[in-house]
């Protein structure tokens, strides 16, 4: 289903759903058409499209069988999501014409080799000969597509490539697994690398098996109004740290620019996220993770909400448990890393102990982040073709891969300069700025090495099932020793306590889940950890037995 | 004599000062320490995830004195990560929005904060940033002024974007610091005085001047 220009769209559009419509009909103003086949709503209707040139747009919503007619105004007025949520049925907000114009003149695609949709808000940069060199290694679908070109006579166009990207990554995928992960570890090129993560975090078969939601679409349902005002007050605080942090994310990349595609695109999947994760909410550091995907997948929303649950709740990733309360996985990744780090790099350190070096300053910054807060968004790229194609350990094999590469260096540097050394020192726009200083950058990381090196740092199950029972002890400790020091200095420490206890019960509730070895027990253990972290209201009931 | 190849240019300092901007999300810390620090400003900025830093030297009554400011995340789970720079700092700086009447009302909770890690003597300053948005100001002068005299602390209001203020809101507080660091001197020299040898005066001097 689709629009084949651009007045037909205007007419009428069929869709399953409002947001997917609307969202295609701005991908149309950027050169591609398409409707997912994943994205059927278990709503239906038609959405009619009023007007596109007015300032104010007007669009007929669908929303659990009922349709509704709203205003659309450009929301991004510096101002407070009060005026947001004022119009409760507004939940989708979309700019005006003149930006979707600006829009339309700065993306266009040219011809199918220049990155069809996929991929095509990556930079120019972030493509480069690297990734021709790997093609041999990895994924090699376009001699396949050029062959079934040839064949036929019929002219075809970027939705049947990308119907058949998906259909080969699929089928690949199938019919041997590991050799899949190995060339998805290997590194697909900029064009692919979205069917081939989505291949992997969102096939039918596996998806299922972790995931039973009341409808098919759960992007959409999330984003029901109705799910925002059951939230009251939990909703307005994700709200108010959503709308700081959207235009802090990749503002230098054009589409986050202010009020571009981005923009709307990123603060619809973080809202989702927000009413998902009912105890957490909104955490700071998924904005980048989120904005990552949308950039790779060129702004394919619903989609890459999909895989972030994916990521969050599947056995090999985890990722929850980087923003629940205490960062229950941060501290157990942080607690694997110290291990490595001590027995690999010893003289580093020490080093490290000597100056007084917290990984506060460093790790927790690129694990929280998946590395996109310190390092240039390709090398990222890279770093996540690795988790995703193993699991979320990866992380700090490829911290400690890092070190290795700047050894020498950092035991050269005081405290002062390794603090500086891992800081976020200039933002790269700014070059005439007068702080010098001769330290080596991190930006110059050779990822291909880290990734090839990283292997041999590779836990076996056994040990990260001791060291799970390790860090629980060590966290649970580390608590009763700090609410010993500040009962004796203050009385007033209620709250403190409290929150600390809290934070303490969640990361020993985490961390649980890597001591267990049994397969039915650890799979039982994973409901339980969705159960707590999930917003309940979504996920299909359980037949009483 | 140089200990390492990396060390910045201006090496000779006479104080080392540690400085921590806290307050609620999107306030602007970074960006009041970006015009600080660099002299420019962007809004183009990455929220900041746990801490980050910079650093800059100035010349305060002919001392060098070297300022490494702490710049942290505002979000309320970051602060289990974040009170761990307030231990060694010498002074604190609690930032709000004057558009954001939310981040003004914080202002107390993070004071809290401040009496919980921060050390007794620290030094410390309100800031109202974005003054320059004064059509969109909820927060007026007088009632920041009110608030930081019930608090007991300096008050002033400052714009990262048009520069207001910023050199001397950072400045006044290293006067503070440079202030209260030649008091306990003075104190710490007294009391020596009084002291045996053999005390270990070393561990005294860095418990009350702080660390990190």
């Amino acid at each position: 289903m689709g629009c084949a220009n651009e007045k037909e769209c205007k007419k009428q559009v069929k869709a399953h759903s409002f947001g997917l419509c609307v969202a295609n009909l701005q991908r149309k103003n950027v050169g591609t058409l398409q409707t997912t086949k994943r994205n059927s709503l278990g709503f239906d209707g038609d959405v009619k499209y009023d007007s596109l040139t007015n300032q104010e747009t007007k669009i007929v919503s669908v929303n659990q069988n009922t349709v509704n007619k709203i205003n659309v105004q450009s929301h991004y007025h510096e101002g407070s999501i009060k005026t947001e949520i004022d119009d409760n049925d507004s939940l989708f907000f979309f700019k005006n014409s003149n930006n979707l114009e600006k829009l339309s003149k700065i993306k266009k695609i040219q011809s199918f080799d220049q990155g069809l949709n996929i991929g095509q808000y990556l930079n120019v940069q972030d493509s480069t000969e690297e990734f021709d060199q790997r093609r041999t290694k990895s994924f090699n679908p376009n001699d396949k597509w050029k062959k079934i070109n040839e064949e036929s006579k019929e002219d075809w166009g970027m939705e049947d490539y990308n119907e058949f990207l998906d259909d080969y990554m699929l089928q690949t995928y199938k019919k041997n697994k590991q050799k899949y992960n190995q060339k998805l570890k290997a590194g697909p090129t900029q064009q692919i690398r979205w069917s081939c993560w989505k291949t992997k975090l969102l096939n039918e078969e596996e998806y299922q098996k972790y995931f039973q939601f009341k409808v098919p679409n759960i992007y959409e349902y999330l984003l029901c109004p109705y799910m925002s005002k059951n939230q009251g007050q939990f909703y307005e605080n994700n709200m108010y740290q959503i709308v700081k942090d959207i235009t802090r994310t990749f503002p230098e990349r054009e589409f986050f620019e202010d009020k571009q595609m981005g923009q709307d695109q990123l603060k619809r999947t973080l809202m989702a996220t927000s009413n998902l994760f009912r105890q957490v909410g909104y955490c700071q550091g998924m904005n980048f993770i989120m904005g990552m995907l949308l950039l790779v997948s060129g702004g394919d929303e619903s989609s890459v909400f999909d895989s972030f649950i994916s990521l969050s709740f599947r056995p090999e990733y985890m990722l929850v448990g980087l923003f629940e309360n205490g960062f229950p996985l941060l501290r157990f990744l942080e607690y694997l890393f110290e291990d490595l780090f001590k027995t690999h790099l010893p003289e580093l350190h020490k080093h490290f102990k000597d100056q007084d070096i917290l990984n506060t300053i460093w790790l927790t910054k690129w694990l929280m982040t998946l590395y996109l807060y310190s390092f240039p968004l390709n090398k990222c790229i890279r770093i996540m073709d690795y988790v995703i194609s193993s699991n979320i350990f990866a992380l700090i094999y490829v911290a400690l891969e890092i070190l290795v590469q700047y050894k020498e260096q950092l035991l050269q540097m005081d405290n002062m300069d390794m603090i500086n050394f891992f800081s976020k020192r200039i933002s790269k726009q700014d070059e005439n700025s007068f702080v010098e200083t001769n330290l080596p950058s991190l930006d110059t990381v050779d990822i291909e090495q880290v990734i090839q090196n990283a292997k041999k740092y590779q836990f076996k199950n056994s040990q990260i099932r001791k060291l799970a029972v390790e860090c629980k002890t060590y966290v649970s400790e580390e608590y009763a020793y700090l609410v010993d020091k500040v009962n004796y200095q203050e009385q007033d420490s209620d709250s403190f306590v409290q929150n600390y206890a809290s934070e303490v019960s969640n990361i020993v509730f985490f961390v649980d889940y890597f001591t267990i070895k049994d397969k039915t027990e650890k799979q039982k253990y994973l409901e339980k950890i969705k159960f707590k972290f999930i917003n309940q209201e979504i996920v299909k009931e359980k037949k009483q037995h | 004599m140089n200990n390492t190849p990396y060390q910045e240019q201006s090496q000779e300092y006479d104080h080392l000062f540690k400085l921590v901007l806290i307050g609620n999300s999107g306030v602007g810390k970074s960006c009041m320490l970006m015009r600080y620090a660099e002299n420019t400003f962007t809004q183009n900025f990455y929220n900041t995830i746990g801490v980050d830093f910079k650093i800059k030297t100035i010349n305060l009554q002919g001392k060098q004195i070297k300022l490494q400011i702490w710049d942290t995340a505002g979000q309320d789970r970051f602060k289990t990560i974040t009170t761990n720079y307030y231990r060694g700092a010498h002074g604190i700086v609690v930032v709000y929005d004057v558009t954001d009447r939310l981040s003004f009302e914080n202002v107390k909770t993070w004071m809290s904060e401040i009496e919980k890690y921060a050390q007794e003597n620290v030094c410390k300053l309100l800031i109202g940033n974005k003054s320059d948005l004064s059509d969109k100001r909820t927060v007026s002068t007088e009632e920041g002024q009110q608030l930081a005299s019930s608090l007991k602390i300096k008050f002033i209001e400052t714009s990262a974007k048009n520069s207001n203020n910023i050199d001397s809101a950072f400045e006044s507080m290293a006067q503070d610091v440079l202030i209260r660091i030649s008091d306990i001197k003075t104190q710490q020299d007294n009391e020596r005085r009084r002291l045996k040898p053999g005390v270990n005066v070393n561990e005294q001097k860095s418990s009350s001047e702080g660390c990190c």
